[in-house]
């Protein structure tokens, strides 16, 4: 199927090279999008038109993740919490300032709540596994039971469920996958002796369909439908370095998962058999990031130089038949 | 044939007499366990262990049987024992099952010998049964579905441990860390039960020199340690003083050996290197377990650290060790009963490996191998990081043993369930499987069939005579509802089985299966029965 696949505005390439994003208010009219960048932490509230330095004070370089609290957003007295190789920062809505509440070498961060009154911060870091607090960053306990690796890249966790929530983490050898709120691992079985995992991507319908994505540093697009137990290879992505994958918000409609290899953006729909070629960016996409907005899928790409924003007619679309 | 008359100290009985006795030994335990089946609010039984003891509440029916001494008629008490000595393995392969196993068993055993006393060889009947249980235990199988979801697994565990906190704590640690996942239940100091995950791996050990301990023996801890590990003995400074320069020469001064004996004048070299402050941290350890086991765990410390196990098989000496030989861990902690290791550097491709391997043997083992079972599991929860601690606490030393039995039993259930999926409980199941019988040509095969249905009917119709309804009437009753349908004795009404929860461990119910039919195979072709007089 081809898309027609609109730029929204021209590359944006003052803040360097761009490693992640995070929303705060996913669908909301007045929802402030964030990207974690070389030269610091970097918002709009244009839907990626405009971006402007988010804090004006003492800026943290290199960001490698950005997360914000699930509930409360960051517009509403919640906060966002950012990492570099440097360590982990925090900054509430009420301060002007970034608080460092860990000193380490951070991948990934993952911020929820398992109830109304409480925060799980997760992070993935370099030497140490996954680190875990429950008191917003101020006490932390090493959360490494059931991982086989000290090196952890990236975290991805589930939309709550009756069943519980899920974590999934992507480690130099593999995947582990947690379902009580990343105190304890399991491995994930994945089919070679060990694979690099770089980031991974949980469904946003995942309670229903059990699906999530792994993208591998060399074995390609690794799936998942069974909760993470079981991964398989997507016939495809063979040999190919997957270094973003992301799920749209809309996914329960349209099913839409999109993928970054080298500069090329793939693309899956409802209906589709496999995967086809959505655009080529020009130059690495490090990060992916998709907002369903007024008849739009908005894609947000994070380059090497800077970050580019196109649009998806979601009209152009196929409307599948659907009985949930 | 009658009672023989007894001879010296001892009473003989043979043939149909013996055949009988036993039915009636076996029919008095499984009449007891009958009333366990079903929803269970609290402790079901109570009995004295001692003749004229006090009495003893009694939960479910493993304990019962392993504390049962005897029946007043010494030829009945075999029949009694027979079933304690099968129902007690079923209780250590499975945790669970053993009231099934009983009546599955004693009805088998009561209908068959009917057929031995109207003619039939005991011997073909035997070789019939240990052939009809196999579509039998197929057809259960077929009805299995793997459900990995700790709400599920929290109503299985919660039909065997009525207190739905300790049984969501349970479900926990075994969702969390599937059923490769090593759970250890110890004594807690508080009442009630709770649950830590350990982090890393950790083996029972001796540490070599208590002045490698702190004064008050607690926990001595090496920081970015490397770890020799060896099959080997050291016994001489001279082996050691390669491996100390090989790491001060890379900069480095915290080590851990591992190796089945230390002499002191190697210990004193260590301690006194660390002393003078040469080395950071010296520790040595050595682990504990039969010595047959002994190269097998320090092959999985060394996979798990990267370190090369120096091995007396391929002639390594521990002299000549490199730096590469030396495993590393960000943290080794040494107590003086265990040692272990938190973020160990070990390939995790190996490690994989191992745990494939250990998992593929421990899937080949038998059910009777539960020693060998759980030395596997240890290994594989070490090798994968994955273990947790279950602290059970109770007010009084009688309640907390018995509450640590039922939660090692429910975990040792659970276990089963994640790998060998779930089946409908309530004995529907086993009604279901009733089709796969009915094959029979001859009157041998025909007998074995029609004790093979009323056996497998005879769990389903405890559970409803139990919950007051009448035994016949339920199971026809069932034969009209869907097979996954299963009567909710508690709402007193016929619910899905998938999606209430209403379900058995699919390994339990062919394990109960297998074991009864042996149990009867064995009853069915003794011929005579002698219990010895003790001299008082």
């Amino acid at each position: 199927m081809i898309v027609n696949v609109v730029p929204v505005s021209s590359s944006i390439s003052e803040f360097g090279l761009v490693s992640c994003f995070a929303t705060s208010r996913a669908q909301g009219p007045d929802g402030t999008i964030f990207a974690g960048t070389e030269s610091g932490l970097i918002q709009s509230r244009d839907y990626g038109r405009s971006w402007s330095p988010s804090s004006p004070g003492n800026a943290i370089d290199r960001i490698t993740a950005v997360a914000i609290g699930s509930v409360s957003d960051v517009d509403n007295a919640g906060s966002v919490v950012t990492a570099s190789q440097a360590g982990l920062y925090r900054m509430n809505s009420q301060s002007t300032d970034w608080r460092q509440l860990l000193s380490t070498h951070i991948h990934s961060v993952a911020m929820f709540n398992p109830t109304p009154d409480e925060e799980v911060l997760l992070v993935a870091t370099e030497l140490d596994g996954i680190l875990r607090s429950t008191d917003g960053g101020i006490n932390w306990k090493s959360a490494t039971a059931g991982l086989l690796d000290s090196a952890v890249l990236s975290l991805a966790v589930s939309p709550n469920a009756a069943s519980g929530r899920m974590t999934l983490a992507g480690t130099i050898s593999g995947i582990n996958l947690s379902r009580n709120d990343g105190k304890a691992w399991r491995i994930g079985a994945i089919p070679f002796d060990e694979v690099v995992v770089q980031t991974v991507a949980i469904s946003p319908h995942f309670p229903l369909d059990q699906c999530a994505l792994a993208g591998t540093e060399e074995h390609g697009l690794l799936e998942t439908s069974d909760g993470g137990l079981h991964w398989g290879a997507v016939v495809g992505f063979e040999d190919k370095s997957i270094s973003a994958v992301t799920f749209a918000p809309a996914y329960s409609l349209h099913r839409i998962a999109l993928v970054g290899s080298g500069s090329n953006c793939y693309v899956r729909f409802e209906g589709e058999d496999g995967w086809s070629h959505l655009l080529d960016a020009g130059e690495n996409i490090w990060a992916l990031h998709v907002l369903d907005v007024s008849g739009e899928l908005i894609v947000l790409a994070g380059l090497t130089s800077g970050l580019a924003t196109w649009a998806i007619p979601l009209a152009e679309l196929p409307t599948p038949e659907r009985t949930e | 044939m009658k009672n023989l008359p007894a001879t010296g100290h001892s009473s003989i009985t043979s043939g149909d007499s013996a055949r009988h006795a036993l039915v009636r030994g076996a029919g008095q335990v499984a009449r007891l366990l009958e009333s366990t089946l079903g929803p269970s609010t609290g402790p079901s039984l109570v009995a004295t262990a001692i003749p004229g003891g006090p009495p003893e509440a009694i939960g479910r029916g493993g304990l019962l049987n392993r504390r049962m001494t005897g029946l007043p008629d010494p030829f009945e008490s075999i029949g009694a024992m027979l079933v304690r000595k099968y129902v007690s393995e079923m209780d250590e392969a499975c945790g669970d099952g053993t009231a099934t196993t009983a009546i599955i068993a004693f009805r088998l055993l009561s209908e068959l010998v009917r057929s031995v006393n109207s003619g039939l060889d005991p011997h073909q009947l035997k070789a019939q049964l240990e052939l009809a249980i196999l579509p039998v235990i197929e057809a259960i199988r077929t009805q299995s579905r793997m459900i990995d979801d700790r709400n599920v697994l929290e109503h299985v565990i919660a039909g065997s441990i009525p207190d739905a906190r300790i049984a969501a704590t349970i479900a926990e640690a075994l969702d969390a860390l599937g059923h490769n996942g090593t759970i250890r239940v110890l004594d807690g100091a508080q009442p009630g039960v709770t649950s830590e995950y350990i982090e890393g791996a950790s083996w029972a050990s001796r540490c070599a020199s208590r002045y490698m301990l702190p004064v008050d023996d607690s926990v001595s801890r090496l920081v970015d340690a490397r770890i020799l590990v060896s099959d080997q003995p050291i016994d001489t400074v001279e082996q050691i003083i390669p491996a100390l320069e090989v790491l001060l020469k890379a900069g480095e001064r915290s080590i851990l050996i591992v190796a089945p004996a230390i002499t002191t004048s190697p210990l004193g070299l260590l301690l006194k290197n660390s002393e003078c402050q040469v080395l950071t941290g010296a520790l040595a350890v050595t682990p504990i377990g039969r010595p047959d086991r002994q190269a097998e765990l320090l092959h999985d410390v060394a996979t798990i650290c990267g370190a090369r196990l120096i091995s007396q098989t391929t002639m390594d000496r521990i002299e000549d060790v490199s730096l590469d030989d030396l495993g590393f861990a960000r943290q080794v902690w040494v107590t003086s009963s265990m040692f272990g290791f938190l973020n160990p550097g070990g390939e995790s491709r190996e490690r994989r490996k191992r745990i494939r391997t250990l998992t593929l043997v421990e899937s080949a083992l038998g059910k009777e191998a539960t020693t060998d079972r759980q030395w596997l599991q240890t290994r594989i929860g070490n090798l994968s990081g994955a273990s947790a601690e279950i602290r059970v606490g109770a007010a009084t030393e009688i309640e907390r043993s018995e509450l640590k039995r039922q939660v090692e039993a429910v975990i040792s259930t659970g276990r089963i369930a994640l790998r060998h999926g779930f089946v409908p409980g309530g004995g529907r199941a086993l009604l279901n499987a009733i089709p796969a019988t009915e094959s029979a040509e001859t009157d041998v095969q025909h007998s074995v069939a029609c004790a093979l249905q009323s056996a497998l009917s005879a769990p389903a119709m405890a559970i409803a005579c139990n919950a007051g309804r009448e035994g016949t009437a339920a199971i026809s009753e069932s034969g009209r509802q869907h097979p996954d349908m299963v009567y909710d004795v508690v709402a007193s009404e016929w619910r899905d089985a998938w999606s209430s929860g209403l379900l058995d461990a699919t390994g339990v119910l062919t394990s109960a299966v297998e074991i009864s039919s042996r149990l009867v195979g064995e009853a069915i072709t003794i011929d005579q029965l002698i219990v010895r007089r003790s001299k008082r």
